[in-house]
């Protein structure tokens, strides 16, 4: 009998909370993909750099999703304890009827069994399809073929979802149990919603709302001039001062929102408004301290996933261009036998200058680091040895007069501090050279673009005496194989391969994107459940309300438009917030995206916008169709 | 006088073939413009399910209701809602006022909805305000008042837009007495100074007994008709009880 009381209840409630269903089984199937792409590598061919590589993703993403189950089981936690005080009216009825506290426990203790078991089947579900979509997506990311496409089950990954969800399912269980227990039944039955509508002092309002602004901007402004990378006394300044100016900003909005909005008697008193500002008002001040959470919540899911979208941009556009050759040898301990090595070996030489740095700048900012260049002597490379590597790379070689010469340089940002000089002479090898052009060209293969600005000249200035290194840069057809030989002719040799700068540089980059994407939607999901749980637990008191209007002679069109105006400002009133927060927020970290390389920042913010509008969109509109046909159909 | 309302020969079936009900079962009247009419009835007699018929909210299984010359048994959905914002008021038992608005807007609700300009809203409400003497609680909220202040804001609220028929559901069940009379002689006001037309159902012989005329229904069918004509209240008051003495049955505890 309990049995069917707890089928029935969770049929009933179903079609309320399917919302609520479906975003514990989409955390399910989150849990199940990422840590079950151990499992999906077997599909995916790699070499043995890559290999290392996606061990680190994998062990990265195992913390990570650690983190986020905190997250989603605190969220299913609040969600159920929620859910479980709207239907107080319906437990006090079976205590009335002369069921004990146990019994009832038992029916909370099935529903949440029952609820358990069919979100966990369709999480995995779900989870097991989307898993290889992963992989696909992850093969492409990696830049490798797929073995053979085959369906993969990961059992280690079921497991481990059903330890962490059965945990939290046995959680929600004791609490509920707990909750029980300790209930009254006169609480249970004569539960008025004190939602009461208290009346805020205007000037108090006012102050606090000033008072929010103040700490808003203090706020920005501490971050803005800490910036992301030392975590100290002003970084903590910028949280704390943050989060008060976000509540006391949801504190006092209400009462600002309505006495501007009372202002405009025309607007006011037209039609439904009245309706929809006031309802917007008591659930603002009703549910400040929730918004300002989930204001914070939204800020740390589109800064997430913005940051860690443009540094996997950054990451993937750099390695466009910073690795010209095949592999560049740095250094090594014995004289290497070129020779005998096949490809095409294109040595660089690199001498030391009599110009310094200090005659463009003495210093330069880039990113969040400031080179100190007052003494140090610029570089330079003979013309011979520069067109030799673009003619085997099969680029124009470049021609200059005698007494010329040319600053080649590949970050992006110094090309301005040359730029204006280009036709004045400098005092260089002794003679009176003039600057002919800039030339942004990778000379060596490199992590990144590391090129400052390196002298060219022709062979005959070169006093050879200053030659401080010489990078082998090779072009080979076969790599690896190039590499072991090279390893059997002499012990200790530093290089960069292409091959390996590429793999590394792809995790990173597929590492970064994965767990920002991850951490965005369950960020991002919380918070919009949490808002679109406490519309739908209410839609109930509602209808009364619209049911009243219908009395009145309100049309069903009105009634409509004043239900999507509510939804839209509830939803709409957190978002608000986090984007401002992270207009600030990306602006600070977009400048140590910068160290890894150029962001194109408009691509960036229409990706992560496009990103956020689609999940916070689509919750939106469920819970708008749900609540119109909560609300509605019962006339 | 003119007809008002006349309501002929309606019916009110509820359930299926085999099992049904007769909850209103050919009951016909006519309201004359201006009259303060009571319907009273024990509970199941059918009365609340007439007085819905009358205000659109539910629809006969037969017969009509002629509303100012509409038909209303005739009318789509939406020309039911236009109906309803136009030409009725409501009050309920329950107050039915919007908690979350103060005592001002519930009254200003019914006139937004038929977009009259704030200035307009201002003085109308202030005026009813004055008449049925809640000017003070105009700026609290429904859960600052008490039983009676909430019942004559929401009786302003049905008054403000002048409909032609105010359709009252036992205005008095969640009131005390005295705030019962307060409230039946602030409808007494409303049907003289503004000439409404009140269509009261009650049990309460009290409430009753500030109509012009009572119609009785018992088990779905009128039963009886008073008229007051001139005599004194406490008079009229007694026909009445002797009449619910004469219903019967659970007529008689509510005294």
């Amino acid at each position: 009998m309990l049995f069917k009381l707890a089928f029935n209840n969770i049929k009933k409630s179903y079609k309320d909370y399917l919302i609520y269903f479906l975003t514990i089984s989409i955390s399910i199937c989150l849990y199940y993909m990422f840590n079950s792409m151990e499992s999906q590598r077997a599909m995916l061919i790699f070499y043995e750099v890559e290999a290392d590589s996606v061990d680190v993703l994998i062990n990265s993403l195992a913390y990570v999703s650690q983190f986020l189950t905190f997250v989603i089981a605190f969220l299913m936690v609040y969600a159920n304890q929620f859910l479980i005080k709207r239907r107080k009216k319906e437990l006090g009825l079976y205590m009335t009827l002369g069921m004990n506290r146990l019994r009832i426990s038992l029916i909370l203790f099935l529903e949440t069994l029952l609820t358990g078991i069919v979100s966990l089947l369709v999480g995995l579900g779900l989870g097991f399809i989307g898993s290889h979509f992963l992989s696909i997506i992850t093969a492409k990311m990696f830049l490798v073929d797929l073995k053979e496409f085959r369906f993969i089950f990961s059992f280690k990954a079921m497991a481990k979802s059903l330890m962490t969800f059965g945990i939290v399912f046995v959680v929600m269980m004791i609490l509920n149990t707990f909750n029980m227990a300790k209930v009254r039944l006169v609480n249970l039955l004569y539960s008025r919603p004190n939602e009461r509508q208290k009346i805020k002092n205007k000037t108090l309002s006012i102050v606090l709302f000033i008072l929010s602004i103040v700490s808003l901007v203090y706020a920005y402004y501490c971050i803005t001039v800490n910036g992301m990378l030392s975590i100290n006394g002003v970084f903590a300044q910028a949280i704390i001062f943050g989060i008060i100016g976000s509540f006391l900003f949801f504190v006092s909005l209400g009462s600002i929102m309505l006495m501007l909005l009372k202002k405009n008697k025309k607007l006011y008193f037209f039609q439904l408004n009245m309706f929809s500002i006031r309802q917007i008002y008591s659930k603002v001040n009703t549910t400040f301290a929730l918004m300002a959470i989930i204001s914070i919540m939204l800020l740390i899911a589109i800064g997430t996933f913005a940051t860690g979208n443009g540094a996997a941009m950054a990451l993937n556009q750099t390695l466009d261009n910073s690795l010209p050759y095949d592999i560049s040898i740095n250094s090594y301990d014995k004289p290497i036998d070129f020779k005998d090595l096949p490809g095409q070996h294109i040595p660089l030489n690199f001498y030391t200058s009599d110009l310094s740095y200090k005659e463009f700048a003495e210093s330069f900012q880039m990113g969040m680091m400031k080179f100190d260049m007052k003494d140090e002597k610029m570089e330079m490379i003979p013309l011979s040895q520069l067109n030799k590597g673009l003619q085997a790379r099969g680029l124009e070689p470049v021609s200059m007069a005698m007494n010329e010469f040319i600053i080649t340089y590949n970050m992006t940002d110094f090309g301005a501090l040359y730029g204006n000089r280009i036709g004045e002479t400098f005092k260089l090898a002794g003679q009176n050279m003039t600057l002919k052009d800039l030339f942004k060209v990778d000379l060596t293969n490199s992590y990144q673009p590391m090129n400052l600005g390196i002298i060219v000249i022709h062979d005959e200035w070169i006093n050879k005496d200053s030659k401080h290194i010489t990078i082998m840069n090779v072009l080979v057809d076969d790599a690896k194989a190039y590499e072991d030989q090279l390893n059997q002719q002499t012990g200790s040799w530093s290089f960069i391969s292409r091959e390996a700068v590429i793999s590394q540089s792809l995790s990173l980059s597929v590492l970064v994107t994965y767990i920002s994407i991850y951490v965005g939607i369950v960020f991002i999901m919380a918070s919009v459940v949490i808002l679109s749980l406490q519309q739908l637990s209410e839609a109930s008191d509602n209808a009364k309300r619209y049911d009243l209007l219908k009395k009145l002679g309100v049309e069903e069109k009105q009634i409509k438009h004043s239900i999507l105006i509510q939804i839209t400002s509830y939803f709409i009133l957190p978002m608000m917030l986090a984007i401002i927060h992270s207009i600030v927020g990306i602006n600070v970290s977009s400048k140590v995206v910068k160290i890894f390389g150029n962001l194109d920042v408009l691509e960036n913010v229409l990706i992560t916008a496009s990103f956020v509008l689609a999940i916070y969109g689509s919750y939106f509109i469920a819970t708008y169709i749900s609540i119109k046909s909560m609300v509605l159909n019962n006339y | 006088m003119n007809t008002l309302l006349e309501v002929i020969d309606i019916e009110k079936y509820y359930g299926f073939k085999s099992n049904i009900t007769k909850a209103v079962n050919g009951i016909s009247f006519r309201v004359e413009n201006g009259e303060f009419i009571g319907i009273m009835g024990a509970s199941g007699s059918g009365k609340t399910t007439t007085l819905n018929c009358i205000s659109t909210i539910d629809k006969v299984t037969s017969g009509s209701i002629i509303i100012d010359g509409h038909d209303i048994t005739k009318l789509k959905s939406k020309a039911l809602s236009a109906f309803r914002r136009d030409k009725l008021g409501f009050i309920f038992q329950d107050f039915n006022l919007l908690d979350t608005l103060t005592g001002f807007e519930n009254i200003a609700l019914a006139l937004t909805i038929h977009r009259k300009s704030p200035d307009e809203i201002e003085n109308k409400v202030r005026d009813i305000a004055r008449v049925l003497g809640i000017e003070k609680v105009l700026g609290k909220f429904p859960y600052q008042m008490s039983g009676g202040e909430k019942q004559r804001v929401a009786s302003a609220r049905a008054m403000i837009t002048e409909p032609k028929l105010v359709l009252a559901d036992e205005p008095t069940g969640a009131l005390d007495t005295k705030s019962s009379r307060h409230l039946l002689s602030c409808f007494e006001k409303m049907n003289n100074s503004m000439n409404a037309t009140i269509l009261m159902v009650t049990h309460d012989p009290l409430a009753a007994s500030y109509c012009h005329r009572i119609l009785f229904i018992k088990d779905g069918k009128l039963f009886n008709e008073l008229n007051r004509g001139q005599k004194s209240q406490a008079v009229f008051y007694k026909d009445i009880i002797d009449v619910l003495t004469l219903l019967g049955g659970d007529g008689i505890d509510v005294v």
